[in-house]
């Protein structure tokens, strides 16, 4: 009040003077008012300019930024593939597509019906049907294939509803179907597929040296968020087996021929790599197709090679033999006077034919599979040191092949309540005692290998975004000597060479020992059903591979392993040998 | 109230009794002029960050499109993978064969070649 009283009080003196200064301050605002307002338009101007350039002269180009067709989000990276050891593929994600229209959002149904019906492979008058009803969604095709999804897609129609749905292929079909197996939505499943989900789907660290070794690397990729590490979320590794797709289609080819020619029930094929324990070919019949196992029986799933127990019968005298040659309980040289019947442990074992062959030698104890001398030869050896080269040749424990499904086999030891003292001889022709296909194929590869125990494997390399990691390949052991190895290499194709000539291949020197099991059934053996098998390998000189063939229940003559399994094994490593271009000895050894 | 001049009260810019002039004097000259040109680039701060923001809305709908390009394209490669691994699938191949009349061989002949002797020379002997 004070000042406004103050300013307000005219002084007569200056009051001509404050009417100028007035009038000029007023001016000024007006001129700075009229600047301000002048550079607002402006600035109105150049944002309406851009409204105006973007909605009207570049109506076309935004419309074309945005997609027409609403194609949704895949829910799941892919998975990793999975392929054989030349890298063929053996599976793959592949994208499928579910799709829906909004009725609503189509102006001509009756056109679109008639452009979309031979894409999706229905009637036109159906899907007019379709595109005509009063809902905001209907779908007119599930699971289409890749080219109707993206011709679909590429339409710019606002009306289509495209939903990604990413599906697990196998382009081989039923090839390797118990090897590669499958997982449901549930994350349950078999085979690699769902041993390595946690691999194939990206979610967790591969390994770690020295059990992989890292060939080639990319930048780190862990995130370091203070003292917590951890590993993104990203698209899944890609697995490289030690299968070879072609020996596994010949092995499997072979498998089936059998199963129809000899009338069984079943029957396994495996093919290994004595070196390394790659396993190049693990064929399984009766199979399925991994792309359809919804209408499979689920006890096909499993897989027969690694996860079911036999009596592995007279293939199972190599082991004995190359034991009690290996502990000098007999000498190279023994001699065996064989009456055709023995008593072990109260039990009279006879031979297969319940004949006696007088005097033999180690070459046709096994060759004419007596099941006297090698029950002699187990009593020379004694039950504890059999029971430890069991134990070293790997029976009784899974392998360690890497599939969680594996079965451990069945040893019998004193005191487990089992054991008979009668087992010591007839566990030395492969009766009592269960072992997997794995696990026999396996130990006798360390047989003929030079005495290592190596450990089967499946996988061979990870190619984990552009690291490949190579696994090294393991030994478990050495159950045996190089030079008892290096002698049953020989013995075994001599006793090949005087008995079971089924299995002699033309310009090839191969090693390898029949079985012929009793199946078992409550109270004891089925007096008709066997299991028919055969392990041989080629060449004698240079093992490339041990095939291992397991009929169960080959009808009539063919129940012998002679009849059955060994032609087998003969047909299928003859083409082995021509696919890995292995020349016949007599070209090969002359160039040594 | 009897004190109020005449030009305040015709003046354009109604002054407010309780404002002083002093206060209006505050606005005019250096200080408003800088005002001023502060709003300026305000305003072109503001038409660049629009300009860019516009720009960037651009970029992520051209990242947006590219990417949708390099899913489909993905898919589209996975695809032609699985055809290609379908078409050389050995069963496939034996089926074309066999169709095309082709047998299966089994054994194969391995044929022993001796490396070749060089001639000799003319006028030389061996």
């Amino acid at each position: 009040m004070f000042r406004y009283e103050r300013w307000h009080r005219p002084s007569r003196d200056a009051d001509e003077t404050d009417r100028e200064r007035l009038a000029a301050l007023v001016l000024t605002r007006q001129r700075r008012i009229y600047v301000m307002l002048a550079v607002m338009a402006g600035v109105f101007a150049v944002l309406a300019w851009r409204l105006f350039y973007w909605q009207v002269l570049e109506r076309d180009t935004v419309l074309a930024m945005r997609p027409l067709t609403r194609v949704q989000p895949a829910e799941q990276a892919p998975r990793g593939t999975i392929r054989d050891r030349n890298g063929y593929l053996l599976a793959i994600d592949t994208t499928r597509y579910n799709i829906g229209v909004s009725p609503n959002l189509i102006s001509d149904p009756e056109a679109l019906a008639a452009e979309i019906a031979p894409l999706i492979g229905r009637s036109e008058d159906e899907l007019k049907t379709l595109l005509t009803r009063d809902d905001p969604y209907v779908r007119i095709a599930s699971m289409a294939p890749y080219t109707v999804g993206h011709t679909l897609a590429n339409m710019e129609t606002p009306a289509f509803v495209i939903e990604p749905v990413i599906l697990r292929s196998h382009p081989n079909g039923t090839l390797a179907a118990h090897v590669l197996g499958f997982v449901n939505l549930d994350r349950q499943g078999y085979g690699l597929e769902r041993t390595f989900a946690d691999w194939l789907e990206g979610s967790a660290i591969v390994c770690e040296p020295p059990t992989c070794r890292v060939v080639s690397d990319v930048v780190a990729e862990e995130v370091k968020l203070g003292p917590r590490v951890f590993m993104p979320t990203r698209d899944g590794v890609d697995l490289v087996l030690t299968i070879d797709r072609t020996i596994q289609f010949m092995a499997e080819q072979e498998l089936q021929a059998a199963i129809e020619l000899y009338g069984a029930e079943s029957g396994t094929i495996l093919v290994l790599d004595p070196k390394s324990g790659d396993v190049l070919a693990m064929a399984n019949w009766p199979t399925y197709d991994p792309d359809n196992y919804a209408n499979v029986p689920s006890e096909r799933f499993i897989n027969p090679a690694i996860s079911e127990q036999y009596e592995p019968g007279s293939t199972f005298k190599v082991i004995t033999v190359a034991s009690a040659l290996d502990a000098e309980a007999i000498a190279p040289d023994m001699v065996f006077n064989d009456t055709g019947a023995i008593e072990v442990g109260g039990r009279i074992i006879k031979n297969w034919d319940e004949k006696g062959r007088g005097i033999v030698n180690l070459r046709q104890i096994l060759g004419y599979s007596l099941n006297t001398a090698t029950a002699w030869i187990n009593t020379q050896l004694g039950v504890e040191r059999f029971l430890a080269y069991v134990d070293a040749f790997g029976f009784g424990k899974p392998t360690g092949i890497g599939m969680p499904e594996e079965a451990a086999g069945t040893v019998k030891r004193p005191g487990d309540g089992l054991w008979h003292p009668s087992d010591l001889g007839t566990n030395a022709f492969g009766q009592g005692i269960a072992v997997t296909p794995i696990q026999m194929v396996r130990a006798f590869a360390a047989v003929i290998n030079g005495g290592n125990l190596v450990r089967p494997r499946l996988i061979r390399a990870v190619v984990d975004h552009g690291r490949i990691l190579e696994f090294e390949p393991q030994v478990d052991g050495h159950p045996i000597s190089p030079f008892t190895a290096h002698y049953m290499q020989t013995l075994l194709a001599d006793a090949v060479e005087l008995e079971t000539r089924t299995a002699l291949i033309d310009g090839y020197r191969i090693g390898g020992k029949t079985g012929t099991a009793q199946v078992p059934i409550p109270g004891g053996y089925h007096k008709e059903d066997t299991i028919a098998s055969f392990i041989g390998y080629a060449p004698v000189d240079d093992p490339q591979f041990v095939i291992l063939v397991k009929l169960d229940k080959p009808k009539g003559e063919f129940r012998w392993g002679s009849q059955s399994a060994a032609p087998t094994f003969q047909r299928l490593a003859r083409r082995v040998l021509t696919y890995l271009n292995i020349p016949p000895d007599r070209l090969r050894l002359s160039r040594r | 109230m009897a004190s109020e001049s005449r030009l305040m009260r015709e003046s354009f810019w109604r002054v407010q009794r309780t404002r002083p002039v002093r206060r209006l004097n505050l606005l005019s000259g250096e200080i408003a002029q800088r005002a001023l040109l502060l709003l300026v680039l305000i305003g072109i701060l503001l038409f660049l960050y629009l300009a860019q923001v516009s720009q960037v809305a651009i970029t992520q709908f051209d990242i947006e499109k590219m990417e949708r390009e390099y899913i489909q394209l993905q898919e589209a490669n996975r695809e032609l993978e699985r055809e290609i691994a379908e078409l050389e699938s050995p069963a496939h191949v034996l089926q074309f064969a066999r169709e095309n009349g082709y047998v299966p061989v089994y054994e194969a002949d391995y044929l022993s070649i001796e490396p070749e002797t060089p001639a000799p020379e003319d006028g030389q002997t061996r």
